[in-house]
């Protein structure tokens, strides 16, 4: 037995230990304190005989201190006492131990007797008994020392003897308690821990005691007992509920209150498709719910709960929570979207309180249910189309018996449409009734007998006519279930009628067979005979055979059919019987001695499980034979003729099928053996059809045909291939009856053409003739014969006038050559007639006289086998005009032309010149007398620098397009040059067809150098302008500066620079001032008053000189003038000033040191005398050779002068015709202005000379 | 305020214009030390450093030009021109002085970039605007002068 309890034994032996403890503590301080209660007892006890030796050794008189001292030290012998003294009454002390003590206090002997512990001692007063007054007191001080220490020593061994004893009873106890009480309750312990903490509950208490233990050991193994079966059936329980969870085939869900999953089954894992790890405690069953489907259920709860049952888990859990059975089918969704039908039930779990701590909730899987209720339905559902619609009625009825168990009633269950189709009786009257309620006058046999099917389940089957309802019905009634009987029938009253009249069809047929001329048999092949089954009377009359014999003996019929005949009679017969087909015979027969033609005809019957039987005719044809070969002849004489015949015929039966045709037919037409074989009428015709020239309106007329089926009908044929045929058809008529069509054909194609084609001729001769836009007339020689209709309008008369008229008629006396028209007309027709065309101009009269001009061709003709003129007569009048005005046109268009002030060309497509005007050819050529410029490019004409716009314009023109007034340098032919303005248009002929190019010249030159002077003038004056504003500009910025400056220093009192601003204030109006009046001279120029005269160039050049005669002086300078100047023509101020200021500034700018060398003179320049002035001055670069001459130019701003010398000489040069400039190499070479004069006077010429 | 004295290159032709112009830079509140040339030709030595005026440090780069348009040699655009195709020059202000009526003149100039123009005559206020435009007087005004 393992020992485990361990608080336990700790406690009790914690707590003996402590009783033992406290025992003692109690045990040795009650000890110590019954000790020293006894204490004064004791050393009472002890003094007692000290004290009483004392006294009774002293009875004293208190005067014996010998006596007493020898007491007292008798008390020697006990070392504890410390002290004794005899204290007399007065306080003297009689005797006092240890002699040699300190006296005692009085005090102490004042007490009362007693014992007293005073300071670890215990002193003793006692009075001793004294004879006297006043007692002596006895005083003896004990030391409770060693008492105490005895008594220490005692109460020790005591106390160990009574720890010992305590512990060992302590001891004991423990090992009784541990027997009796400790160890069994351990073992209580350690067996409740086993079962209580590892469930084992094998573990028993040893119980044999009758005492508390021992029950309670009994107690708690019936306990454990009690529980171990508890637990066995708890697990039994779980493992059972296990079991129905994981194996169920049902969904177990439970939940706590608030629908949070807490747990769930391996079936609802399985139905949910989700694990149980995923929604225990994680999901409430909304999470797996259709939400459309909660909340409908939510609504329905609600009502049908009466209170509101939110959309959620509460819509599953309303009913349970209420007790009541819940049960619902759901559709659960499934995380990958399928969807399950199930139902659940739920049930509330409750406590042992009753109170709910959660839902349970059993989910079945109800696809397999739901299909089965699908199928359940949908059979059903055919079970009861087929109840609905079908054509037998049906009902189902319930029998009501008495109390016997006889049937005496039946109740209607259910009845189908049909039933109340063929009854007419509605459903709803019967349907819950019984008969005897819906119908009363129901008999009782019917009662009983389908009574009787319910009850013994025999079926049974009846026809039975229904009187009100007039119709025959098929009944059969069984039971499908003890006590109810079913009743299905069908209307078979249209099958009875179709028996009755079968039955009455057989009577007819017997009689029709009787009354027939024809002899009926049946006859059937047994094996290898034959037998008849059938004859009728009429047969056995035709064939003269016996019917008896007949029906006996098939031969006697067979017999009859002559010998001639007979093998192929069998022949036949074998064949048809062979193939079970049908019979036809016809030949002869020996009938009652004579030979008849019979028909015999049969069919076979083919039945199952029946030989084949062949029902037969017989009759007499003998008649018809006849005919037949009479016929025959006739149609062989038919064919004869048919094919004797050159014209193709056929003959088709009304019905439309070919009877016959003939050889010529099959040629004519062409057609091929395998369609005639045919005998296919449409076939036939097709082919036909198609050879034709237009099958479709033949194919009418074959229509019309058949309606007037009696006419007889000409035709003409148009083949495709220009064939002809003339198709004549008649109907066939047997006593006026039309039985069909013959016709006949004729190939006249030849005959056709020639006909037609005259024909033709003639129609476009009348064609022509009547709608030409000319007359024509048709004339013998003398007269016209025939006439036009624009003939009447030419000559103004009708036709009827024209005819038989002659032409001379129609004209003036004479012509317009004089002749008379009579003679010429005459002439002309002769001429004509004899096989001239003749074509001339005639002056013709109309109708009312007035005159036209006509053109007239004459023309031979045969017409209708007559020889005749044609005329033709073309009223020119309108011509005649035309061209009039066209001359006219022409010679104003010459008038213009040649007149015109400008050039007139005309260029062809190729810009070649086809016709130009004189004043084009003065123009190109200098003079209008030129042979001829035709042919020539017109380019040729076009100075070098415009060919390419020339090109370019021409090709414009060409296209349609020439801008207008273009000018281009055009180019004479001998070699000079001028400015034409052109402006072209394209030409177009009659037809509108471009032809060419004409261009309207002008010389423009003078107009142009205009332009280009006024541009260039219009230049100038900019640039004047501009250098104008700027120059006079400079001084205006200066003066306006200085006055600021000036006013600035006036207004701060400065006064040290005002002289000097004012001069330069001044010196720049000066300035000014010297410009505009430089500028005033320059525009004089323009406007030189002075007329041109002869000049002397030399004699203005001495002038000059003189002139500036002092700046020479001064400046040393020396003049050169070349003799032989020529003298120009020009305006002399003018030129003196170009020398004048060339002068001048040859002079001005001479270099520094260098006496200036002037030189003036002419030099050959080209051919041509030009003028110079040359200095040895300091030169002037050539950059700036082309400035020099700007206005107010000047290369040094410092300089004297206006800046604008040079640009007057330029000026005035220019005006003059000429032109200036300079040449200098640069620094230090000396400059040279050249200018030329090229208006030179006439006398010029003989005074000057060439210089080298 | 810039206290080193402004080099200031006067382009100008025509001695009473460049008086005026001196006279007012004299006026204003920096010291400048005017050089003048009067052409085109000149004015670009002076300022690549150059011909007549190489001596850098007799003719160091001026810190300003003024520049004539209407010059002898080399007009005043060309100048211009020329200088704003040096990379190195492209910095250098260069102011065109030019008569009023020059709105061609104006756009060009300002097509070769040119730090702006003045009118002659020009108004002291303009040198003082155009100096404080260039950095040459600090921006807070100065007392307005007649």
């Amino acid at each position: 037995m393992p020992l485990k309890p361990v608080g336990i034994q700790k406690r009790t032996v914690t707590a003996i230990l402590g009783t033992a403890l406290l025992a003692f503590i109690v045990f040795g301080l009650g000890l110590i304190l019954y000790w020293n209660s006894l204490a004064p007892a004791r050393v009472e006890q002890f003094l007692a005989p000290y004290a009483e030796m004392i006294t009774a050794g002293t009875a004293v008189d208190a005067a014996d201190a010998l006596r007493a001292q020898a007491i007292l030290n008798s008390l020697k012998s006990n070392s504890q006492i410390l002290r004794a003294d005899i204290i007399l009454p007065d306080g003297r002390s009689l005797a006092s131990y240890p002699p040699t003590g300190s006296p005692l206090s009085p005090a102490a002997c004042q007490r009362p007797d007693g014992i007293y512990f005073v300071s670890g001692n215990a002193e003793l007063v006692q009075t001793l008994a004294a004879g006297g007054t006043k007692p002596a007191h006895l005083f003896i001080r004990l030391s409770l020392a060693s008492m105490h220490q005895r008594e220490r020593q005692t109460l020790a061994e005591i106390s160990a003897a009574v720890g010992v004893v305590l512990i060992v009873i302590v001891l004991l106890q423990f090992v009784l308690l541990q027997r009796w009480v400790l160890s069994p309750l351990a073992q209580l312990a350690g067996i409740a821990e086993s079962a209580g903490r590892h469930g084992d509950y094998s573990r028993r208490m040893p119980a044999h005691d009758e005492d508390e233990f021992g029950q309670l050991g009994k107690s708690f193994n019936a306990l454990l007992a009690m529980v171990e079966q508890r637990e066995a059936a708890l697990r039994q329980l779980t493992n059972f509920q296990r079991a129905i969870l994981s194996d169920a085939a049902y969904a177990i869900i439970s939940t706590d209150l608030t629908g949070l999953i807490t747990s769930l089954n391996p079936a609802a894992e399985k139905l949910l498709g989700m694990r149980a790890a995923e929604l225990i405690g994680k999901a409430t069953p909304e999470l797996f719910h259709s939400a459309p489907e909660v909340a409908a259920r939510a609504v329905k709860l609600s009502a049908q709960l009466g209170v509101a049952v939110p959309a959620g888990f509460e819509a599953f859990v309303a009913e349970a929570r209420r007790g009541q059975r819940s049960e619902a089918e759901w559709t659960y969704v499934r995380p990958d979207g399928s969807q399950v039908p199930v139902r659940l039930s739920v049930t509330a779990l409750r406590d042992e309180r009753g109170g709910i701590f959660g839902f349970l909730g059993m989910v079945a899987d109800i696809t397999e249910h739901k299909q089965a209720e699908q199928a359940l339905r949908e059979r059903e559902a055919k079970y009861r189309q087929l109840f609905e619609n079908m054509t037998t009625g049906f009902a189902l009825h319930e029998v009501i018996c008495d109390e016997a168990g006889r049937p005496v009633d039946y109740r209607y269950l259910e009845i189908n449409p049909a039933f109340e189709r063929l009854t007419g009786v509605v459903a709803g009257r019967l349907l819950g009734r019984t008969v005897r309620e819906a119908m009363p006058g129901t008999e009782k046999y019917w009662i009983e007998t389908f009574g009787k099917v319910a009850l013994t389940g025999v079926p049974i089957a009846y026809e039975n006519y229904s009187v009100e309802l007039g119709k025959h019905f098929d009944t059969w009634a069984f039971s499908p279930k003890p006590g109810q009987f079913a009743v299905v029938f069908s209307d078979v009253t249209v099958r009875k009628r179709t028996e009755e009249s079968l039955l009455e069809s057989r009577r007819l047929y017997a009689e029709l067979v009787s009354s027939l001329p024809l002899g009926v048999y049946r006859v059937v092949k047994e094996d290898t005979r034959f037998a008849f089954e059938y004859v009728s009377e009429r047969f056995c009359e035709l064939t003269g055979t016996d019917r008896a014999a007949v029906l006996t003996d098939a031969a006697a019929a067979f017999n009859i059919i002559h010998p001639e005949e007979r093998e192929q009679f069998e022949r036949l017969n074998a064949d048809a019987v062979q193939q079970q087909a049908a019979f036809v015979w016809e030949g002869r027969a020996i009938v009652r001695g004579q030979t008849r033609w019979l028909h015999i005809e049969s069919r076979p019957t083919l039945l199952p499980n029946r030989p084949p039987f062949w029902t037969g005719v017989v009759f007499d044809v003998s008649e018809r034979q006849n005919v037949e070969e009479a016929l025959r002849q006739n149609h062989s004489l038919l064919e004869g003729t048919l094919e004797a015949t050159a014209d193709g015929i056929l003959a088709v039966s009304a019905a439309g099928k070919i009877t016959s045709y003939n050889r010529q037919f099959v040629e004519l037409w062409r057609v091929p053996r395998e369609i005639l074989d045919r005998h296919d009428t449409a076939t036939l015709a097709e082919y036909i059809l198609q050879q034709l020239s237009q099958p479709a309106a033949m194919q009418k007329r074959f229509r019309q045909f058949n309606d007037t089926a009696k006419a007889d009908t000409f035709d003409t044929l148009e083949f495709a291939d220009g064939r002809i045929f003339e198709r004549f058809s008649r109907p066939q008529l047997v006593d006026d009856r039309v039985v069909g069509r013959v016709w006949s054909f004729r190939d006249v194609t030849t005959r056709h053409w020639a006909v037609t084609s005259l024909r033709e001729s003639e129609h476009k001769f009348k064609t022509l003739f009547e709608t030409a836009n000319d007359a024509i007339l048709i004339m013998n020689e003398k007269v016209f014969l025939d006439c036009n209709r624009m003939a009447e309008v030419i000559y103004g008369s009708p036709r009827e006038k024209i005819l038989g008229e002659s032409p001379v008629q129609f004209s003036p006396e004479r012509q317009a050559d004089g002749v008379l028209s009579a003679e010429k007309a005459a002439e002309k027709i002769r001429s004509a007639l004899a096989g001239n065309p003749q074509f001339f101009e005639w002056i013709h009269a109309r109708g009312d006289g007035t005159l036209f001009n006509a053109e007239v061709s004459l023309n031979r003709l045969e017409l209708r086998g007559q020889t005749v003129v044609q005329a033709i007569v073309r009223d020119i009048t309108a011509r005649k005009q035309a061209e009039a005005a066209q001359h006219e046109a022409e010679e104003l268009y010459r008038t213009l032309v040649n007149t015109s002030p400008d050039g007139i060309t005309v260029l062809d497509m190729e810009g070649r010149v086809q016709f130009s005007s004189p004043k084009a050819l003065e123009l190109f050529y200098g003079t209008a007398e030129v042979a001829s410029n035709l042919g020539r490019n017109a380019l040729e004409f076009v100075s070098e620098e415009d060919h390419g716009r020339a090109a370019e314009l021409l090709r414009g023109a060409l296209a349609g397009k020439f801008p207008t007034n273009q000018r281009l340098s055009m180019r004479r032919a001998d070699g000079g040059k001028f400015v034409a303005e052109l402006n072209g248009t394209l030409l177009r002929d009659g037809l509108g067809v471009p032809r060419g190019v004409m261009l309207i010249v002008r010389d423009v030159t003078d107009r142009q150098r205009q332009d280009d002077e006024i541009k260039n003038k219009n230049q100038e004056l900019e640039r004047f302008t501009y250098t104008v504003s700027h120059d006079l500009k400079s001084p205006l910025i200066t003066i306006k500066g200085f006055a600021g400056a000036l006013m600035t220093d006036l207004l701060a009192g400065r006064t040290n620079r005002l002289n000097e601003d004012l001069k330069r204030i001044i010196l720049a109006a000066d300035k000014m001032s010297e410009l505009l009046n430089g500028l005033l001279e320059l525009s004089r120029i323009g406007r030189i008053v002075n007329p041109p005269t002869e000049v002397p160039m030399d004699r203005l050049a001495r002038d000059v000189i003189e002139m500036l005669s002092g700046t020479i002086q001064q400046k040393q300078a020396r003049i050169t003038v070349q003799p032989d100047l020529p003298v120009i023509c020009g305006d002399p101020q003018r030129l003196s000033e170009v020398l004048q200021n060339l002068l001048e500034n040859a002079l001005k700018f001479s270099r520094a040191g260098v006496p200036p060398e002037i030189a003036i003179g002419t030099e050959l320049i080209c051919d041509e005398k030009v003028f110079f002035v040359r200095d040895n001055g300091p030169g002037i670069e050539p950059r700036h050779h082309a400035a020099i001459f700007g206005l107010f130019n000047k290369l040094d701003a410092r300089s004297e002068g206006t800046g604008i010398g040079l640009a007057l000489v330029q000026r005035i040069v220019e005006h003059h015709g000429g032109r200036i400039w300079v040449e200098s190499q640069g620094p230090g070479t000396g400059t040279t202005f050249y200018f030329n004069l090229p208006f030179r006077a006439a006398s010029s010429d003989t005074k000057t000379s060439a210089k080298p | 305020m810039i206290t080193a004295p402004l080099n200031i290159l006067l382009v100008e032709d025509n001695p009473d214009h460049a008086e005026l112009v001196r006279r007012h830079l004299q006026n204003l509140p920096v010291t400048c030390r005017v050089s003048q040339v009067e052409d085109g030709e000149a004015a670009l030595d002076f300022i690549f450093g150059r011909g007549a005026a190489a001596d850098r440090a007799r003719f160091p780069l001026p810190d300003l030009v003024l520049l004539d348009l209407r010059l002898p040699r080399l007009d005043g655009m060309e100048v211009l021109r020329q200088i704003k195709n040096q990379p190195g020059l492209r910095r250098l202000p260069v102011v065109m002085l030019t008569t009023s009526d020059a709105e061609r003149d104006m756009a060009k100039a300002y097509e070769f970039s040119a730090h702006g123009f003045l009118t002659k005559p020009v108004d002291f206020h303009r040198f003082v605007e155009l100096f404080k435009e260039l950095g040459f007087l600090p921006a807070a005004p100065t007392r307005p002068q007649a």
